[in-house]
């Protein structure tokens, strides 16, 4: 069938076309370096595409961003369940993400190391996102010693705090190669770990933590 | 000991020279006070470099804007070093051979010697922050595939675990580290666990300072490798 395609069906497939061709780009050679001019040709559209469809690299960003990630992880509905269900199914959604798109995730993860440069055009947003889900995070370990599911003698900030660098290391290993593993293994591994740190006493396997 | 490559493949990195040239500490024939001098002049320009990694990045420092924030002329850094590349090699090494773990030998067992070198970070961060900052942000700065600065910080990573991975298993033949231990997963979680670590530093996501978050890290290592 050579069905015309309609309008919306071919903005459809540019706008992905742009999200795939600025993931690439950032995997490669960063955000900063990459230019709306190299996102457009790697598209296969023209060098004003990402300006006129966007109007900026950094609108590209946060559609992309939207879409790839808050779009989706809204639809996991991470409030339901015990607090430990909640902190484990936020790094099953990530798991899930890599499996689904790895490229667009790590471009995010580019992103996010790159965003610790003073100056940097996304700093606020990306760090700020990053201190929300931090929080959120600490929320959901609260409610989890709460209800009972997740050991009382843990501090929830300072844990939700070591998760995220735990999480940020995984995602390095990620992006730079250090263990050669794929990022679903990673993770894999890194929740059985932080299923039985989490654990309360009774059931963990005899080790104690450090301050106990 | 860790001698991070810039510009080499990620997964061969192999070593340059420890010191690029100009700042050999054997120029022969000449006295103490040149030798001092010299030191004294890269250190200035290691720390200005540091210093402007930590304001602005590396990619946008200029060498001209480093040999003026150290003192000197602009072109200081292609004198001395040819390029920001080599001096930025140079912020590695020192900071780094300056803190060797087993300077003077060798003491204690197995584990207490996987702790020290861990430890390294945080005596870095202590004794020259904004050295550790520069450090971390370039690390990250340049983490992207083909990135000029890709391999710098996986050499050094690779090195630095390399040191760690042997005093596990030293640890295992003298009894300090427990026998069950599975080596490979411990150092995963070790390294993913600093090196997120550098990044919550890096980006102020942290209410505690990158030395307190080592220590805790350190602790948690010694009870993990106790027997």
């Amino acid at each position: 069938m050579t069905e015309r395609l309609t309008q919306a069906q071919r903005r459809a497939e540019s706008t992905e076309r742009l999200h795939r061709a600025f993931a690439e780009l950032v995997c490669e050679q960063g955000y900063v370096l990459t230019t709306a001019a190299e996102i457009g040709e790697r598209a296969g559209y023209s060098r004003n595409m990402v300006r006129d469809r966007f109007g900026s690299k950094e609108a590209l960003f946060f559609d992309f961003t939207i879409a790839t990630f808050l779009r989706p992880q809204r639809r996991s509905a991470a409030e339901g369940g015990t607090g430990l269900d909640r902190v484990l199914r936020m790094v099953d959604d990530v798991r899930t993400q890599a499996e689904r798109d790895p490229v667009s995730l790590r471009a995010s993860y580019v992103i996010m190391f790159e965003s610790v440069v003073e100056g940097h055009p996304l700093s606020k947003p990306v760090l700020g996102g990053l201190a929300t889900h931090t929080d959120r995070r600490a929320r959901h370990l609260a409610d989890g010693i709460a209800d009972g599911s997740i050991r009382p003698d843990l501090d929830p900030r300072t844990e939700a705090e070591l998760m995220l660098a735990e999480g940020m290391g995984i995602a390095y290993d990620d992006v730079v190669g250090l263990s050669g593993r794929p990022l679903p293994a990673l993770l894999i591994f890194w929740r059985a770990e932080v299923e039985v740190r989490l654990a309360p006493r009774a059931t963990r396997a005899g080790a104690p933590g450090p301050d106990g | 000991m860790l001698r991070p490559v810039l510009g080499a493949d990620r997964r061969d990195a192999r070593e340059l020279p420890r010191r690029p040239p100009g700042v050999s500490t054997e120029a022969p024939g000449h006295g103490d006070r040149q030798e001092q001098r010299r030191e004294a002049s890269a250190d200035r320009l290691r720390r200005a470099l540091a210093e402007l990694i930590c304001e602005q990045g590396y990619s946008a420092t200029t060498n001209a804007q480093i040999g003026e924030r150290a003192g000197y002329s602009r072109n200081m850094v292609r004198d001395r070093y040819g390029t920001k590349d080599a001096l930025l090699l140079d912020v590695f090494e020192h900071a780094l051979t300056t803190l060797a773990p087993d300077r003077g030998g060798r003491p204690g067992n197995g584990r207490e010697r996987a702790v020290r070198t861990v430890d390294l970070i945080r005596r870095l961060a202590e004794t020259e922050p904004t050295t550790q900052r520069a450090l971390n942000v370039v690390t990250l700065e340049g983490a992207a595939a083909d990135h000029p600065l890709a391999g710098v910080a996986r050499a050094a990573i690779d090195r630095f675990y390399a040191v760690v991975a042997a005093a596990v298993v030293e640890g295992i033949a003298d009894g300090s580290v427990r026998s069950d231990l599975d080596v490979e997963a411990e150092l995963q979680l070790l390294r993913i666990r600093i090196t997120g670590s550098g990044f919550v530093d890096a980006a102020r996501l942290s209410a505690r300072s990158p030395a307190e978050r080592i220590a805790a890290l350190c602790r948690d290592l010694d009870e993990r490798l106790r027997p």
